[in-house]
């Protein structure tokens, strides 16, 4: 004679509606293709805007540095290599004083901002599946 | 045939076939303990579709060697738990703290034991069926994990979160309950 949990563990699964596996995949790949649209519209906003700064940052960069002593300090090196190093700490001051900071660091950073997002625009694309999906297949 | 693991590897290579089949393999088994949680046919659909779509959302927290069925039901537990208190309809019988439970409990008559009752079930599970979804929630889950799933009664503490002596109690309760239900029907 069967004991109480015996019987408890032998009940029998309850089979759902045919359709509902189905469905379920379904509704995933349409949540997940829903989230790729909107992080490749970020990411396509994101480049495009980084994109467009890149060229203002490096003219402002050059711009920078040409209107700086930094390029004369620099050019002291392939000039006068021995007057160079023989005052090497003094230079390297001058350098870091003149150095065009806020233009480097513009250019820079939206050219690492461009190529990331472009990058990550790039990873969300649609990927050319090894099985196109179709329940029947399985 | 492929492993859970070895799915939803192939899953996160792109393998979107992959998905598909995991969700064939276990709908049964989500869906029964959906349906025996809520109790109603299109809400235990509603909640097997939440737990695959929360276990896609967190497929990437999957470890090798974790028991996806019981992962899956731990879901299927919470959303269902979720979906009952939505349902705001609620007797004590359906979702019941531990008081609660101690209450139904002793509001059922102590019949004089009667092994026919509770063993002349024979075949039919319907009266098992009916005698389960009448159980306080705090009782049917550890029924459906510790005997429906066979987890022991430790993987059944830890898969709800609560101690093993609590477990333990409940599961001895549980089968108290259950007698008293079959013995009156």
């Amino acid at each position: 004679m069967k004991e109480l949990e015996t019987f408890l563990r032998d009940l029998p699964d309850i089979r759902p509606e045919a359709a509902l596996a189905e469905s379920i995949v379904r509704r995933v790949m349409a949540i997940r293709n829903r989230s790729m649209r909107t992080r490749r519209a970020v990411f396509a906003t994101l480049a495009a805007l980084s994109g467009l700064s890149v060229l203002p940052a490096l003219y402002l960069s050059v711009r920078e540095i040409s209107n700086s002593s930094f390029a004369s300090y620099l050019s002291l090196f392939l000039s006068d290599g021995s007057a160079a190093f023989g005052n090497w700490r003094e230079l390297l001051f001058s350098l870091l004083e003149s150095a065009p900071a806020v233009g480097a660091i513009a250019f820079l950073g939206t050219a690492f901002v461009f190529l990331i997002s472009l990058k990550a625009f790039a990873s969300y694309l649609p990927r050319r599946y090894k099985n196109s999906y179709r329940m029947s297949s399985i | 045939m492929k492993t859970d693991d070895e799915l939803i590897d192939a899953y996160k290579q792109g393998e979107e076939t992959a998905f598909a089949e995991l969700v064939e393999r276990h709908i049964s088994a989500v869906y029964t303990f959906a349906y025996r949680m809520v109790g109603k046919k299109e809400e235990a659909e509603d909640v097997a579709q939440e737990t695959f779509i929360k276990f896609w959302k967190s497929i990437g927290r999957f470890r090798k060697g974790m028991r996806m069925r019981t992962w899956l039901l731990s879901i299927a537990r919470n959303t269902a738990i979720d979906y009952l208190r939505k349902r705001r309809s609620l007797s004590f019988s359906e979702m019941g703290t531990h008081d609660d439970a101690d209450a139904f409990e002793h509001s059922l008559p102590d019949p004089a034991p009667s092994a026919e009752s509770v063993f002349g079930l024979g075949e039919d599970t319907h009266r098992l069926e009916a005698a389960l979804m009448k159980l306080p929630l705090i009782y049917r889950e550890i029924v459906l994990f510790h005997y429906r799933e066979g987890l022991t009664l430790e993987e059944t503490a830890q898969t709800l979160k609560i101690p093993l002596n609590t477990a333990k109690s409940r599961d001895r309760r549980a089968l108290i309950a259950l007698r008293k239900l079959l013995a009156t029907q």
